[in-house]
């Protein structure tokens, strides 16, 4: 049954018992707004202080990312999935590259699936540190912002020792990954598993605690189970209203299956239960980092095939098969082409589902490549979340939507 | 990979809908069903009140123009149901003609379906109807075409647009809503 939302909405009076005629008070908030992490553009009525109507505009991102990658092939689109979530990159890759290799239906080496694993989660710690920071910051609580930042940093220097890059990191490939993990990756793991740690303890004494803090957000920004269904969102943001899913436990891909790792859930949907709730699963994150590094087996990292995977260059330059086969991938009208097909395959992105559904023509384009955006449902809901909150609780309830630009407007 | 139920959904519907469910397709191990665009609504309902797909997990579409051996209507929607609590995953698809391409809104039994929706007219130019709010989501208003669609060249210059001011804006999405139901009122009844 969808709730009544005219039931939140406070009484709305024409006239006041004074005498005086009132009207609404229309507010642009956005598209560039310094509470509006990301641009997006909310269209507010006010009574007061008190939002009666929203208008969510989305779209000032749109980089025409599905039309552009039916124009590249489909190894040219991986550095473009690296911007659809610029908080978690790594997830995006990764997601993108497994979608490819179930409609050319190869299996990728083990011990490539603990080291996507490994950095997926060191990607989801980022996301949550990133959203739990900046969501706090915009609450005063500035220390709590630089602690995680701190953290952040750290892991972020690590993913830049794997990729050779921070942010556009272009590291998955399909078939496998670019690169081995250098050999020093458990003791430089072990430096920013104990910085997280670290910061994780001093912002939950600093925030866990704190009036302030738990009187924005406790009760506040409130999304019941069955709306949450209704409006098709998943991740943290749907645990925290109790929708008991994560596509890491329930539909396992890469080593996932072979972990333990609790799925955090609760079942207030307010603000305060998605920060608990991402907390949570950065400490889980965390444990399932440890597990796959210490399971993790030697081998190759790429698989050796080759219609999807480039020859090594020592070979490429010394015999005629490996130059051929070198020529044959990164030729125009030539390179990866799966056969005709559909898949739709998902990875649980830092917001939740990021699903892929690829067509193939047969050809060395995508046909179509359509990206299912965790937070644009959650986003969809924004309206009525906020409707009969007052204008400041607008900032951290958008906090913990951690809308992603990237991947909302694609 | 997604869990099976018991029985592919097709052996369940096709007793029930009959020519309804027009085809199946075996998309690499996930069998996807073809449904008659008159009769989406209908099991889309029964999908949720009877078989527990009570999530609507992604909306969207593709253009088949060209689409080696594809026949039959080009523009396709697809709908990947999701059910909360069975997690089984049911992908149904309607295809629609190029030309004045429509198809019942789901907006009214999920909520997200308002937004994808929206996405789908923005960018493949479908017309959903009963949808309460039909504009253009991603794109701006006076946008000329619709790009995901493959005779969109991927050169083509948008006209520049003057200034706008508020009331301007409200005035034309008013304006293109009006259009948008009134293109939707005869061909509603036939």
């Amino acid at each position: 049954m969808p709730m009544d939302i005219t039931q939140k909405i406070p009484q709305w009076k024409a006239q006041r018992d004074d005498g005086f005629d009132i009207e609404p008070l229309y507010i642009n908030m956005g598209p560039s707004h310094p509470a509006m992490h990301g641009t997006v553009k909310m269209v507010l009525k006010l009574d007061g202080e008190t939002v009666v109507n929203t208008e969510v505009e989305i779209g000032y991102l749109h980089r025409c990312f599905e039309k552009t990658v039916e124009q590249k092939t489909w190894n040219q689109a991986i550095p473009y999935t690296d911007r659809l979530n610029y908080v978690s990159p790594l997830i995006n890759n990764m997601g993108y590259c497994m979608a490819v290799e179930r409609l050319l239906g190869i299996q990728v080496p083990e011990r490539t699936d603990y080291i996507r694993t490994i950095m997926c989660e060191l990607s989801r710690i980022g996301d949550h540190l990133t959203c739990i920071g900046a969501g706090a910051m915009e609450l005063g609580a500035l220390t709590a912002f630089l602690y995680f930042m701190k953290a952040r940093e750290s892991s972020w220097q690590l993913i830049e020792e794997v990729t050779g890059a921070r942010l556009t990191i272009s590291y998955g490939r399909v078939g496998g990954v670019v690169r081995d993990l250098p050999a020093n990756f458990s003791e430089r793991w072990a430096w920013v598993k104990s910085q997280v740690e670290e910061n994780l303890g001093e912002v939950s004494t600093l925030l866990n605690t704190n009036r302030i803090f738990i009187d924005r957000m406790k009760g506040v920004g409130i999304m019941p189970l069955d709306r949450c269904l209704s409006y098709g969102m998943t991740g943290p943001f749907a645990r925290a209203s109790g929708f008991d899913y994560d596509l890491r436990r329930d539909e396992p891909y890469f080593a996932y299956d072979r972990m333990k790792f609790e799925v955090p859930t609760r079942t207030g949907g307010d603000n305060w239960c998605r920060y608990e709730v991402r907390m949570e699963e950065i400490r889980q994150s965390v444990r399932i980092i440890d597990q796959a590094l210490a399971q993790m087996p030697e081998g190759i990292v790429r698989v050796e095939d080759p219609q999807v995977s480039l020859p090594r260059k020592k070979e490429v330059y010394s015999n005629i098969e490996a130059l051929m086969n070198h020529f044959k991938l990164l030729m125009p009208g030539h390179g990866i082409r799966p056969a005709l097909g559909e898949v739709y395959a998902a990875v649980e992105g830092g917001n939740g589902e990021l699903g892929f559904w690829l067509v193939s023509d047969g050809g060395d384009r995508p046909w179509r490549l359509r990206v299912r955006p965790p937070c644009f449902p959650i986003m969809s809901g924004v309206e009525e979340l906020i409707l009969g909150e007052q204008v400041a609780d607008i900032v951290p309830v958008f906090g913990s939507v951690n809308m992603i630009g990237g991947e909302l407007d694609r | 990979m997604p869990k099976n139920s018991a029985s592919p959904l097709y052996d369940v519907l096709k007793p029930v809908f009959g020519d309804k469910i027009e085809a199946r397709q075996e998309l690499k191990g996930r069998e996807a069903l073809r449904v008659s665009p008159a009769a989406l609504l209908e099991v889309v309902r029964h999908l949720k009140n009877s078989l527990g797909f009570d999530f609507l997990m992604d909306l969207s579409g593709a253009d088949y123009s060209g689409y080696p051996g594809h026949q039959g209507d080009p523009l396709c929607v697809s709908y990947q149901l999701f059910g909360a609590t069975t997690r089984a995953r049911a992908w149904l698809k309607v295809y629609l003609p190029l030309e004045g391409a429509m198809v019942d809104s789901l907006s009214h039994e999920f909520a997200c379906a308002n937004w994808y929706e929206r996405e789908c007219w923005d960018m493949f130019g479908v017309h959903f109807k009963g949808h309460p709010n039909l504009k253009r989501l991603l794109l701006y208003e006076e946008f000329v075409g619709h790009p995901l669609r493959k005779d969109y060249p991927i050169m083509r210059m948008q006209p520049l647009i003057p200034m706008r001011n508020a009331v301007d804006y409200e005035s034309v999405a008013v304006a293109r809503r009006k259009e948008a139901e009134e293109a939707s009122a005869p061909k509603a009844g036939n």
